[in-house]
């Protein structure tokens, strides 16, 4: 009687607590250090998300070892609702293309919805002679010299798509990487003169306007964060992946969170991504945004892995 | 120069009571997460940038930067008091700031600090407001070889930081290299002595590192013999003696701060460089008379102090006239701004002229309320003194291990402050220097990554490329002399055989 009466409490609990999600505080994983534009995007959207849900929705910074340390903390977490992860391809596909034996692959997570995209450049020093790539192009082919390429870290996804760009162009290059990412040794880099050209993150470059110019998009079709500029297939030099932008970010789930949660989630994400007040508050930084649905956000993860793969090969191998 | 007093006068009342307010607020907080073990500046910035969310600009940076100055300064309170340094470049104060509290001169020692501190960032505000656009131009002057060179002259004044053998201070300083190398290669992206580990992909974290060896140690050796800081003079006398000190010793506190300032300018070197270059300098024009480095010679705390706040408004001037962030501090700061919309950089002067005067007034107002609200907190500190030693240690082991938890919620940090602390304690037991290992484990990226970079970006001919850059030929030359000058002396003494 009591072992029934006990039962029964313990599944009406059970109920109701799947009624409420969320009857506590979430938290999602974000794995870069502090002061990036994708934080204010990711803070942005959890405030909507908390005021929907009617629990805080709270930014869980796991930064470290190139984003590696958050995918391992989500993979490991309780598959409950209560703890997400905002992916990105960095440490999820590259990480792991680079490095096999880490603890956690794709299966390890569930998506939620494509959030951010952040296109690739080539961006030289203002005071380049070269205006246009095709002009950097004639420019280096005058130089007859090994170019110095800065290429934010060494195992970074804007490297591996500027190295492939390079290749395309018929450039000869020497790649000079740096553990600080894409941000200031590329910048004074290509400032001082020490380096000749470099591949660059847009949002970031864009912050050095006047100092520096962008030669060309690194996907086939123009993206609203450099409207203008001109794309690979303007230029006539195409990397062979199209239009897929690869700097993706989004959010995901570990695998094995209930269906209902994710139903409710993926929802409430989509909505706020596609609501025009949303993306109006959050001025420039809406040209970040990218939604993407659950099943398209997967499919662009295996896309990734495969337009990734062989050009970590070429790079291990070089290593080697 | 007229104008430029203009400037300085008008700035100043810019600011809104809100403002200052946020400022006080700023600098207070900044003190104390700076004197807490583990915490420091760059943790109680990010911490309070959620806060700035809903601010005006010019309060943001006013909290923000509050923070920044304050946190620069607190690190020294607990390197005195305590001899736990609670921030790396607090390191360098806590050479002769902490033998001169054992000695009984607790007052003067952190007195002095404060002074220090408030007179460097004064100057770098100065400095800032004065000649910020044209000495932007400097850091991107700065290319991987200049800044390997700079890193590398930092390394150079480990033999001298050793107090009595030097030989123990170079083997310490390489066991802060070995360390620093665990992690990924900046180059390759290889992983080094990490053994399959995430956690060690990023390396040996420097919070557990500075606060195990400096805080867990000392608190086990405290167990062992405790062995107290007190204090014979009266407040009063303490603090007009160390007011005494910049009219004594105007050029430290001018050098000092300059290099500070410079050092500022240059991305990427950061504070620690500052703090011990300083020092370093100091101890080459040593007046006669004072007490040794690393037994409570004054100019010890003056240099370091002056040098480590000076730092903050070197960096915020290629920030903010280039969007470059020179350390990772700034760097937060330039996000700050960016969640209000201003896009640091040339055009910031131009668009945003009220909150560019805003940023200069705070600034030179934050360096000023150091020195009141530093000597509030001096005088709290005094009386906390006359707690029991059990009483001070328990907290301070409590605030250790929370602060370096709090700094990235990693399980493993504490068994890395434990295995630290343990370490630190063996080595303090034999004898061994414990700063050459801050040096050589901040250091040591620093100089690796941009040395091997110099590599790259000359394409295989480092003399040639190194030929063709003045700055970093001064530097080395300048390197050569720093390690010349004591095997110079020793030849000496031992010529004239005096025993040494």
């Amino acid at each position: 009687m009591v072992a029934a009466v006990a039962a029964l409490c313990v599944q009406g609990l059970a109920t109701t607590a799947q009624a409420q999600y969320p009857e506590k505080p979430i938290s999602i994983i974000y794995p870069w250090s502090p002061g990036q534009p994708f934080e204010v995007v990711l803070r942005k959207l959890s405030e909507e998300m908390a005021k929907e849900l009617g629990q805080p929705v709270v930014i869980n910074t796991v930064a470290g070892a190139g984003g590696k340390k958050s995918m391992v903390a989500a993979a490991n977490a309780k598959p409950d609702g209560y703890t997400l992860v905002n992916n990105w391809v960095a440490p999820q596909i590259a990480g792991k293309l680079f490095d096999p034996s880490l603890p956690y692959d794709n299966n390890d997570f569930t998506p939620i919805s494509g959030v951010m995209a952040i296109p690739f450049t080539m961006t030289v020093s203002k005071s380049h002679p070269a205006n246009t790539m095709l002009e950097f192009i004639d420019w280096s082919k005058q130089e007859s010299r090994t170019l110095n390429f800065g290429v934010c870290a060494p195992q970074s996804v804007p490297r591996l798509v500027g190295e492939q760009f390079m290749r395309v162009a018929g450039l000869k290059f020497n790649s000079i990487p740096n553990s600080g990412g894409c941000m200031s040794d590329n910048m004074t880099g290509l400032l001082n003169g020490s380096l000749d050209i470099s591949v660059g993150i847009v949002p970031a470059t864009q912050i050095m306007e006047g100092q520096l110019k962008h030669l060309v998009l690194l996907s086939d079709s123009p993206h609203p964060l450099a409207p203008d500029l001109a794309t690979t297939k303007e230029v006539g030099l195409e990397i062979g992946w199209g239009s897929a932008v690869l700097g993706w970010g989004g959010l995901a789930a570990p695998a094995g969170t209930p269906d209902d949660v994710l139903v409710k989630l993926r929802n409430l994400v989509g909505r706020i991504l596609q609501d025009e007040a949303f993306l109006k508050d959050l001025g420039p930084l809406r040209n970040m945004i990218d939604y993407k649905t659950p099943e398209d956000f997967q499919t662009l993860w295996t896309d990734t892995e495969v337009l990734l793969s062989p050009h970590v090969a070429v790079l291990k191998k070089g290593n080697n | 120069m007229a104008e430029f007093f203009d400037t300085i006068t008008g700035i100043l009342g810019l600011l809104t009571w809100t403002q200052l307010c946020f400022l006080i607020i700023g600098v207070a907080a900044g003190v104390i997460v700076g004197a807490l073990p583990g915490v420091g500046p760059l943790l109680g910035v990010v911490m309070a940038i959620p806060f700035t969310f809903y601010m005006d600009p010019i309060s943001s940076m006013a909290l923000l930067m509050g923070i920044y100055q304050g946190g620069s300064y607190g690190g020294a309170l607990s390197a005195t008091i305590i001899g736990i340094p609670g921030t790396p470049m607090a390191a360098a104060t806590l050479l002769d700031g902490h033998p001169m509290a054992l000695g009984g001169r607790a007052s003067f020692a952190v007195t002095l600090s404060t002074i220090a501190s408030s007179f460097g960032g004064v100057l770098s505000g100065i400095v800032l407001i004065a000649v910020a656009p044209a000495l932007a131009s400097i850091a991107i002057k700065f290319g991987p070889s200049e800044v390997a060179a700079f890193a590398f002259l930092g390394l150079t004044t480990i033999g001298a930081l050793s107090g009595g053998s030097a030989a123990k201070g170079w083997l310490m300083g390489f066991l802060g290299l070995l360390i620093a190398s665990v992690g990924l290669d900046p180059v390759s992206g290889a992983s080094r002595f990490t053994f399959g580990s995430v956690y060690l992909g990023s390396g040996i974290s420097l919070i557990p590192l500075l606060v195990g060896l400096f805080s867990i140690s000392e608190i086990l050796r405290q167990i062992e013999r405790p062995m107290r800081v007190h204090d014979t003079s009266s407040n009063v006398s303490a603090s007009m003696e160390a007011f005494r000190t910049v009219i004594t010793r105007p050029i430290n506190y001018i050098r000092s701060s300059l290099m500070g300032v410079f050092i500022g300018i240059l991305p990427g070197i950061g504070g620690v460089t500052a703090s011990f270059l300083s020092y370093r300098a100091a101890m080459v024009f040593k007046k006669k008379g004072d007490p040794k480095f690393g037994k409570g010679n004054p100019d010890g705390v003056i240099s370091s102090e002056a040098a480590n706040s000076a730092v903050a408004g070197g960096a915020l001037i290629p920030m903010l006239a280039m969007s470059i962030p020179g350390d990772p501090i700034v760097a937060v700061l330039m996000g700050g701004l960016m969640i209000q919309g201003i896009q640091p950089g040339a055009t910031m002067f131009l668009n945003y002229p009220d909150v560019i005067d805003g940023i200069f007034a705070v600034f030179v107002l934050g360096a000023l309320f150091i020195l009141p609200i530093g000597l509030f907190f001096v005088r709290i500190i005094v009386v906390l003194m006359r707690l029991p030693q059990w009483a001070i240690m328990s907290v301070v082991l409590m605030i250790s291990v929370i602060g370096t938890y709090t700094v990235a919620r990693e399980i493993m940090d504490l068994w890395m402050l434990l295995f630290f602390g343990v370490a630190g304690y063996l080595l303090r037991k034999a004898d061994y220097p414990l700063s050459p290992i801050v040096v050589g484990f901040v250091l040591g990226p620093i100089f690796e990554n941009n040395f091997r970079r110099t590599g790259l970006v000359s394409q295989g001919d480092i003399v040639g490329y190194v030929a063709d850059r003045p700055i970093t030929l001064a530097v080395l030359v300048v390197i050569v002399l720093f390690l010349a000058f004591p095997l110079f002396n020793a030849l000496k003494r031992k010529k004239t055989n005096i025993p040494i």
